[in-house]
């Protein structure tokens, strides 16, 4: 085992100084074997060494109260106390820490040799050494009593003694060491010399010092934890005088700053600062204030070595430290929160100059009650932003309507309605509305947009009135073209074919043989030249009517027309006792031509009395009115022979069309009323049953935009 | 009077026309029997009564469109009808003095239709048309 080597070792050296020591004990027993003098020297002895002991204990105090030195302090206490009791050593052992499963052991720390004894300061034995070891003094030191022993009268052959004879040892006393009353370890006097008796005072003098080294040691203990938490804070620590100079500075400061403790103690705030960043005229009176006892919290551009500059809280209050009136700093770096502060408000600036630069209004709102909006909406609605948050929005809509826009926001409805909107001012608008639920602190709010769409709405009208009137000029033009269309007809069948008969009959007359057959084709050509001319003559009047679209309307009485065109046909009305009646009550008057009327009424009621039933008296009415889009509306009914409709549609109103074997079918007069109506912009049509009867509507307006 | 040749039928409501087309087909002697219809119901009545006598039923329609009550295209709506029970082949000419193109086209797009004749129509047509059927 290495400690017994090491033992061995010791042993020897031991044996070479034990002569000098056997030497000086020997002499010192000599003296005190002369019993005479024996208590007159001791009185002596003591009295003159409680002096002594008394001025050498308060200079060992003095030295733990003013060395910063701790160990230093107790080195020298050790020593001038040895020296003065004539001790051989003085020496402090610490226990040292407790650790689970090791019995408690003890460890010296400082030792004063006299010369005449072994140093044992480097004595192996001596560290880490189980109070087991050196029992019973745990006993004695751990209840904060002193020990003192011979060491001869100790049980022979314990380990203990077994230690101190190894150190020639003849007398020792040990004073416990207690900080914050905790047992911390003890101090102690060996005596090699001769088996010393401790006197009261030796004893109540070393009691005072171990007490003393006590306090220097948890004063440096609570220093040492001072410093700690002065290093290890995460804040930024600065001591200084009321002038502003660093005393001290935690290492947290140096780091925030990148200089060393020596760097920054001795300058001002001035060497930490960012240049022109700080107002100094400020700051100085935030000092004066703290200085004044009132705590002052501000920030402050500190520079860091780097030159890097950051921003920092600070917070100073007027405090003690060691003894003096100090300013007492504390910073922190605010550069990171102030970033994210920024970065937000950045952002809130950017959201809002987005609202403020939507052209309509924004509005968020919780069911209804606004909480924010753009100046969009104030400018919509004409309230200002403070009359605006807490009201109710459904008071910007129009009161009839707002049932149904809550509608929409109960049901969280997220597509774009039409409503009209309610100014501050009364006046009304058409808006448009669009909103959108989110999630905002834990609730469902909506956020909604308000679109003024008058400007909108007024083109839509714009254009809707647009459309109508290209419509209805497509319709004229169309109209025109299938007249147009009717008129190639009509030439390409109606005038072609006698002209044809004619040049045909020509030939014919050229290679006739006889008179009889000559005189039969000339009259035959006669034929064909009266019905060419008539053809052109019908064909005049039907251009004569589309030219004439603005032929002079008269205010017409349907009444006085309709007597007038019945008595023309009394002679027919009468010969089939035809009952003909009529009702112009609901549309009487009608600005019309006159001989368009005329010719519309006379060919109704000839056609209605020429083509009649014959199985049933004719029934013939007449009937005026005004239709939902106010135009006037003229029915002409019989019960007469009806027309197949179904065969006949399309040729009901064409030239030389007839649907009955009648004899005096000519198949104009439908022709002729109809291009009259259309000129006029009116429509006729026809509804009829075979046998039933038949009824022609006429809307005499039909193409009028302007309702008249 | 002995039959001789075809037998031709003429829908036609312009007398004129029924007199100078006889004549002129007469006078090419390919033909005595010329039937004469002034509108297109006679025709169908006169088909529909002889539906089932081949003898009797005309070779050649010469028919016109434009005639009152039952017009050229009305006769071959209804002659469509008729059609699977007549057992004689007929060639049927529209024959107008129409020159709208629009009629042309309608009428070559008649599967009843031989061909559109344009009126007046002359000699040398007929004896065209009637020996390019036969």
């Amino acid at each position: 085992m290495p400690g017994k080597s090491l033992r061995g070792k010791r042993s020897k050296k031991t044996a070479v100084t034990k002569k000098a020591v056997t030497t000086t004990v020997k002499k010192i027993k000599r003296t005190e074997n002369g019993e005479a003098d024996k208590s007159l020297k001791n009185y002596r002895f003591e009295s003159k060494s409680n002096d002594l002991l008394f001025h050498t204990l308060s200079q060992a105090i003095r030295e733990l109260l003013i060395n910063s030195d701790t160990a230093g302090a107790i080195a020298k206490g050790l020593k001038l106390l040895g020296q003065a009791t004539e001790v051989d050593r003085a020496y402090l052992f610490e226990n040292d820490a407790a650790q689970p499963g090791t019995l408690l052991s003890i460890s010296q720390r400082y030792e004063w040799n006299s010369g005449t004894a072994l140093p044992q300061i480097d004595n192996p034995e001596l560290q880490n050494l189980p109070y087991t070891e050196v029992a019973p003094i745990y006993d004695y030191l751990s209840e904060n009593k002193p020990y003192y022993q011979i060491v001869r009268k100790m049980e022979a052959g314990s380990s203990f003694r077994r230690i101190l004879e190894a150190e020639d040892i003849q007398s020792l006393l040990l004073f416990p060491i207690f900080l914050e009353n905790q047992f911390w370890g003890f101090i102690g006097f060996d005596e090699c010399k001769f088996e010393r008796k401790w006197t009261e005072v030796e004893i109540s003098v070393l009691r005072g010092y171990s007490a003393a080294i006590a306090a220097a040691l948890e004063r440096l203990n609570r220093e040492k934890s001072y410093k700690d938490l002065f290093d290890t804070v995460g804040e930024a620590i600065y001591i200084q005088k009321f002038d502003g100079t660093f005393v001290d500075v935690n290492k947290y400061a140096c780091t925030m700053y990148g200089y060393t403790k020596e760097e920054i103690i001795g300058r001002t705030p001035l060497f930490l600062s960012a240049d022109g960043k700080n107002d100094f005229e400020q700051i100085v009176k935030h000092i004066e204030a703290a200085v004044h006892g009132v705590t002052q919290q501000f920030e402050f551009w500190g520079k860091k070595k780097t030159g890097e500059v950051f921003l920092k809280d600070v917070r100073v209050t007027k405090g003690f430290y060691f003894g003096h009136e100090r300013l007492i700093a504390t910073a922190w770096d605010i550069t990171e929160r102030r970033k994210s502060e920024q970065a937000l408000r950045d952002s809130e600036q950017r959201f809002r100059v987005l609202q403020e630069a939507s052209f309509g209004g924004i509005g968020l709102h919780d069911k209804g009650k606004v909480l924010d909006c753009n100046q969009g909406l104030c400018e919509l609605t004409g309230y200002s932003y403070q009359e605006l948050i807490g009201k109710n929005g459904l008071d910007l809509i129009v009161p009839e309507l707002r049932d149904f826009v809550m509608e929409k926001i109960v049901s969280g409805y997220d597509k774009p309605y039409d409503v009209e909107g309610l100014r501050k001012d009364g006046s009304k608008y058409f808006l448009e509305i669009k909103g959108k639920n989110i999630p905002f602190e834990n609730r469902i709010i909506r956020v909604t947009e308000f679109r003024d769409i008058t400007e909108r709405k007024r083109a839509e009208e714009k254009i809707i009135e647009q459309n109508t009137k290209l419509v209805s000029v497509t319709e004229e033009l169309r109209r025109k073209n299938n007249q147009l269309e009717e008129f190639t007809q009509i030439v390409s069948h109606n005038l072609r074919s006698p002209v044809g008969n004619i040049l045909s009959l020509l030939s014919f007359f050229e290679s006739a043989d006889s008179e009889d057959e000559k005189n039969e084709l000339l009259n035959l050509l006669r034929e064909s030249g009266i019905t060419t001319l008539t053809m052109l003559n019908e064909l005049n009047d039907v251009l004569k009517i589309k030219q004439s679209q603005n032929i002079e309307k008269q205010e017409l009485k349907f009444d006085n027309m309709f007597h007038q065109v019945r008595s023309m046909l009394n002679a027919r009305i009468t010969e089939l006792s035809a009952n003909v009646s009529a009702d112009f009550s609901r549309a009487p008057i009608l600005q019309y031509p006159t001989i368009y009327l005329e010719s519309i009424m006379l060919n109704l009621l000839d056609n209605a009395l020429k083509y009649h039933s014959p199985s049933r008296k004719p029934d013939i009415k007449f009937i005026s009115y005004k239709d939902h889009n106010g135009h006037t509306i003229l029915e002409a009914q019989d019960n007469g022979l009806g027309i197949n409709l179904e065969r006949y549609q399309h040729h009901v109103f064409k030239l030389r069309k007839t649907f009955h074997r009648h004899p005096e079918s000519r198949g104009i007069g439908l022709f002729m009323i109809k291009n009259q109506i259309d000129a006029m912009g009116g429509e006729i049509s026809i509804s009829s049953e075979e046998n039933k009867g038949t009824t022609f509507l006429i809307n005499f307006n039909k193409h009028h935009t302007d309702g008249s | 009077m002995a039959r001789k040749g075809p037998i031709i039928a003429l829908v036609d409501d312009d007398k004129i026309f029924q007199l100078t087309a006889s004549k002129t087909i007469k006078s090419t002697e390919i033909t005595e029997t010329i039937l004469q219809f002034l509108n297109g119901e006679e025709a169908l009545q006169f088909l529909r009564k002889n539906i089932s006598d081949p003898a009797t039923l005309p070779d050649y329609i010469f028919l016109d469109i434009n005639m009152p009550y039952i017009d050229g295209w009305m006769f071959l709506e209804d002659y469509q009808d008729l059609k699977s029970k007549i057992t004689k082949p007929i060639s049927i000419y529209m024959v107008s003095s129409s020159i709208d193109p629009r009629d042309i086209e309608r009428a070559k797009a008649n599967q009843n239709i031989k061909d559109y004749v344009i009126k007046p129509v002359t000699r040398e047509k007929f004896l065209e048309l009637l020996k390019q059927a036969a």
